[in-house]
């Protein structure tokens, strides 16, 4: 195969692969199961204030030396490797932003000098890390929801669908809603924190003797000035489950808890500013805890829920594909991991098809979740992206080499230059 | 091993923020508070050169261009790799990108610090620890485990078997997860460049057109090789495709999520109690393991320790190496070669003055300089055919008053040969209505403006031009190839150092602040 399309780019080591997600990304080389780090997508302005890495707000310099900053930290921290050795695979969603494109491709190649830099979408990757399975629907929740129906490793464009409102972002918004109604909040002075105390056996003794003094200060002004979003990563993390059907029913009709109907338990969680000079204890009801994960259930501003998205896309697919998409869902994202998430959705799927707007459509439908096995949902994309570069799936001419991005490059054309995606169906074609 | 866990949990609540190593690293900001003035103020002047602007203290300074360089202007690579736990250097090469961290060492999965060695004398029969005879010898064994110093976390405790030897060159323990998952990936692998390369294949012989039958001329072509040439190509496109059922085989089977009933209440309620929500890891240490992300410590295993890189970095237009650290045996970081700014360009910073909008004012700007030769510099106004750069986010000020002559600035030798720094024949001579002070290698130097502004920042913007003096050494010279025939020819020659003047002009805006 070597002798038919000899290698275009001297690189033998194997090259880097990069998923930029809206939360955290992931890095690491091809070939490996898993990517190496999993890194928070926040960068370092140039006055040292942290911004996420996909904030639109900044200006393009600040952005720019942004972007310079964290690669470069990404290359000899975490990777530890020179960047102008290997190619680098870039995993960009779809629906992303095409400044942060540009940034990323004049970063990496003027900056770091790397040799080639290929964009990859993760809907044709996600499939491949699991197993000869080409066709079939990715439920991708991130940060936001991506619907992308895949048929024969290329999507269906006419009928995917995007989610802004269900997510990581939608639940933040949702917590933010629904914070005030009755958890309350206490804060307090670190003494740690303090630096002016010059002697250090003052400092130790005072943090042994108290470890924190109680500030006095209202609730609703406290939950302005905490930070939702860490508050929710950790409730993903450690706490969130999503409830049953049943119980969400008798949530919506405003039933109380009692014997027959178990509450959720009341949860402490504790937070320090990232500073460190205050810390935060945040008590939350076990009604805010089991209404949080609604957000996917309920109708939202378009009367929309994630299992009606998910069968009107399949409503969107060729009638030949509508079994296969039921039948292979796959459901990707860091927020797939909460508990009791794809059985919920499982159920809703199969209540919403017997409503009137589905009944005809979907006559005794089965619906079959593909499971990642052991395989953490949040790197399905990388780890498949990784396999496809070790077996050399991508053609040469998908990845964009720093030579051509000198020669015809200008700030004025960068975007027509930009190869958009490259698909791996059968007849692998660039799309421009 | 379950006895130890809230001892863990609350470790592990304390070290947290050092234990996940990449986060931190990649998110600490550094107040400003904690910053020495000189670099908290860094944007009240700077110096300009071209493109490159920006306050001394970030910049660099090539020795060999003799410009001004910023991080656009400098190519950053890896010099060195370091293990911080056994000082073990490796260089770029060899660390394999299989295997990060170093061989040796090991991370604690609880607190992250560097595991120890110990070494335990265990019986393998049933013989009494204090019994000494030779037969009760030959039962024991020497076996080794490793051990947090800072937790009470062991390889025994979690229920790792211990290493019967200990080398030096290879540990006895390898931590890496199951190769199962390793398997599928390469067995995915494969079936995708099988696939990849039918399709290839396909491709060639689609695009090739059936060509009509020319009578040609066989004979020209086999003089050239054209014959083998095109036989070749046909051969690799038609290479023997391979075979897609026996790489299928070996795929792993798709699985499907079969049991999609949903949670009992029961169940449900136990999922989201405090209890069990306590054990689960925090998220900063799930993602220290991005393979696995396990939801407790029970199956947490030591990492390789990551190693730490040494940076090299280089001019991007010479190719000569800026920067290079270097280790010493205390841990303390010097450089071999530094050409930060501030050592090869003289310091420029205003005194605080007082400003009064339409009033003359003066006020004091000292010079130092870094050289270990005198300099002379010479102030200029900048020419009028310049735009106002985009650093400036103020006003220019009025009738700006420079010093007229070139100033000379002491070498810091002065230092060391006692010199008065006044008084001596050059400097008493000078015209000295502008000199405020000197005070060794420092010169205090009164400039006069007019502000215009109480709302924005008035700036002040002149050239300066100074000497930069480069010493060639014969020692450093002694590898070019004039020094060569010296040699060959007999008794190398002591060579004469000579010393190479260039006159360096940059550009200095300073921010003076806003004005009463």
């Amino acid at each position: 195969m070597a002798a038919a399309t000899p290698p275009r780019f001297a690189v033998q080591r194997s090259p880097v692969i990069l998923e930029m997600g809206s939360k955290f990304i992931k890095v690491g080389f091809a070939g490996d199961p898993s990517p190496l780090a999993i890194i928070p997508s926040v960068g370092k302005l140039p006055g040292g204030k942290l911004v996420s890495l996909m904030n639109e707000s900044i200006t393009p310099a600040e952005r720019l030396e942004m972007f310079t900053m964290f690669l470069s930290d990404v290359y000899f921290k975490v990777l530890q490797t020179n960047a102008k050795d290997r190619k680098i695979f870039v995993l960009l969603n779809l629906f992303d932003t095409h400044s942060l494109q540009k940034t990323l491709m004049s970063v990496l190649i003027t900056a770091l000098e790397v040799p080639a830099v290929c964009f990859v979408s993760p809907h044709m990757t996600i499939f491949p890390s699991i197993g000869p399975l080409h066709t079939g629907l990715i439920v991708d929740i991130g940060s936001v929801t991506r619907l992308i129906p895949v048929s024969h490793n290329s999507s269906i464009v006419g009928a995917w669908d995007l989610l802004p409102g269900m997510g990581f972002a939608g639940l933040v918004k949702h917590f933010k809603d629904i914070l005030p109604n009755g958890s309350q909040v206490t804060s307090a002075k670190l003494q740690a924190g303090d630096d002016h105390s010059d002697n250090f056996e003052d400092s130790l003794n005072s943090s042994l003797r108290s470890e924190a003094t109680p500030e006095s200060s209202r609730s609703e002004d406290l939950i302005q000035e905490l930070n939702v979003s860490d508050v929710c990563l950790e409730l993903i993390n450690r706490w969130l489950a999503c409830t049953t059907f049943s119980r969400s029913k008798r949530l919506l009709a405003g039933e109380k808890y009692g014997p027959d109907f178990p509450p959720f338990p009341d949860i402490p969680l504790r937070f320090n500013t990232v500073d460190g000079t205050k810390s935060y204890e945040l008590c939350l009801t076990g009604r805010q805890l089991e209404e949080t994960m609604e957000v996917f259930f309920q109708p939202n501003i378009d009367g929309e829920t994630l299992p009606s998205a998910i069968l009107k896309v399949i409503l969107k697919c060729p009638i030949d594909l509508r079994r296969a998409m039921m039948e292979n869902i796959i459901v990707v994202g860091g927020m797939a991991a909460v508990k009791n998430f794809i059985p919920r959705i499982n159920s809703e799927l199969y209540a919403m098809v017997k409503e009137a707007e589905f009944a005809e459509k979907f006559q005794n439908p089965t619906f079959r979740f593909v499971s990642t096995g052991k395989v953490p949902p949040n790197i399905v994309a990388w780890r498949g992206c990784s396999i496809l570069v070790h077996a050399d799936y991508f053609p040469d001419n998908a990845s964009f080499s720093r030579d051509d991005y000198l020669l015809r490059a200008s700030p004025h054309n960068v975007s027509n230059l930009l190869k958009e995606w490259c698909y791996v169906g059968k007849d692998r074609r660039i799309s421009r | 091993m379950k006895s130890d866990f809230p001892l863990f949990l609350e470790l592990r609540k304390q070290i947290s923020p050092c234990s996940s190593q990449v986060l931190v690293k990649m998110s600490t900001t550094i107040p400003t508070a904690f910053l020495p003035p000189f670099l908290a103020q860094g944007d009240k002047v700077i110096y300009s050169d071209g493109d490159v602007h920006g306050s001394v203290f970030w910049l660099h300074f090539c020795r060999h261009c003799k410009q001004l360089r910023n991080r656009n202007g400098i190519q950053e690579e890896i010099e060195v790799l370091r293990c911080t736990s056994c000082s073990e250097t490796f260089t770029h090469s060899e660390t394999s990108e299989k295997e990060h961290g170093c061989p040796q060492c090991f991370e604690c999965p609880v607190c992250s610090q560097a595991l120890i060695v110990r070494s335990s004398i265990v019986s393998s029969g049933e013989v009494a620890p204090e019994d000494l005879s030779a037969e009760a010898k030959a039962l024991q064994e020497k076996k080794f485990h490793l051990v947090c110093r800072t937790c009470r976390w062991s390889t025994r405790s979690a229920g790792i078997p211990d290493a019967t030897k200990q080398s030096s060159v290879v540990s006895p323990w390898n931590f890496k997860p199951s190769s199962s998952t390793h398997a599928d990936v390469l067995a995915l692998a494969d079936y995708y460049r099988g696939q990849s390369i039918t399709d290839r294949a396909s491709m060639i012989s689609k695009n090739q057109k059936p060509k009509k039958y020319r009578p040609g001329y066989p004979f020209i072509a086999d003089k050239y090789k054209l014959v083998s040439v095109a036989q070749k190509r046909i051969s690799a496109a038609s290479a023997a495709p391979p075979d897609m059922v026996v790489l299928q085989a070996r795929l792993p089977n798709v699985g499907y999520l079969d049991n999609l009933t949903e949670c009992s209440d029961e169940k449900l309620l136990r999922s989201v109690s405090v209890e069990e929500a306590q054990k689960r890891l925090t998220l900063d240490k799930r993602l220290c393991y991005p393979g696995e992300q396990p939801l407790t410590a029970e199956k947490l295993l030591p990492r390789n320790k990551p190693l730490v890189v040494k940076k090299l970095s280089r001019c991007k237009a010479c190719q000569h190496v800026m920067t290079k650290t270097d280790f010493a045996a205390a841990h303390t970081v010097k450089f071999k070669i530094n050409s930060s700014a501030p050592l090869l360009v003289p310091t420029i910073k205003p005194c605080k003055p007082s400003l009064t909008v339409g009033k003359s004012c003066t006020f004091v700007v000292t010079v130092k300089n870094p050289f270990v030769n005198d300099i002379q510099m010479s102030f200029s106004p900048v020419p009028e055919a310049e735009v106002m750069p985009s650093w400036i986010n103020g006003v220019a000020v009025q009738n700006v008053e420079l010093p007229s002559t070139p100033v000379t600035i002491l070498s810091r030798l002065c230092v060391a040969d006692e010199k008065p720094s006044e008084g001596t024949g050059a400097l008493a001579r000078e015209e000295s209505s502008f000199v405020a002070f000197r005070k060794l290698y420092t010169v205090g130097l009164k400039f006069t403006c007019t502000p215009v502004s109480k709302e924005m920042d008035n700036w002040v913007s002149f050239m300066i031009t100074y000497d930069y003096q480069e010493v060639q050494n014969t020692l450093f010279t002694s590898a070019s190839g004039t020094d060569l025939t010296n040699s060959s020819s007999g008794e190398p020659k002591p060579k004469e150092p000579q010393i190479q003047t260039t006159w360096i002009t940059l550009r200095v805006d300073m921010n003076l602040g806003k004005a009463v």
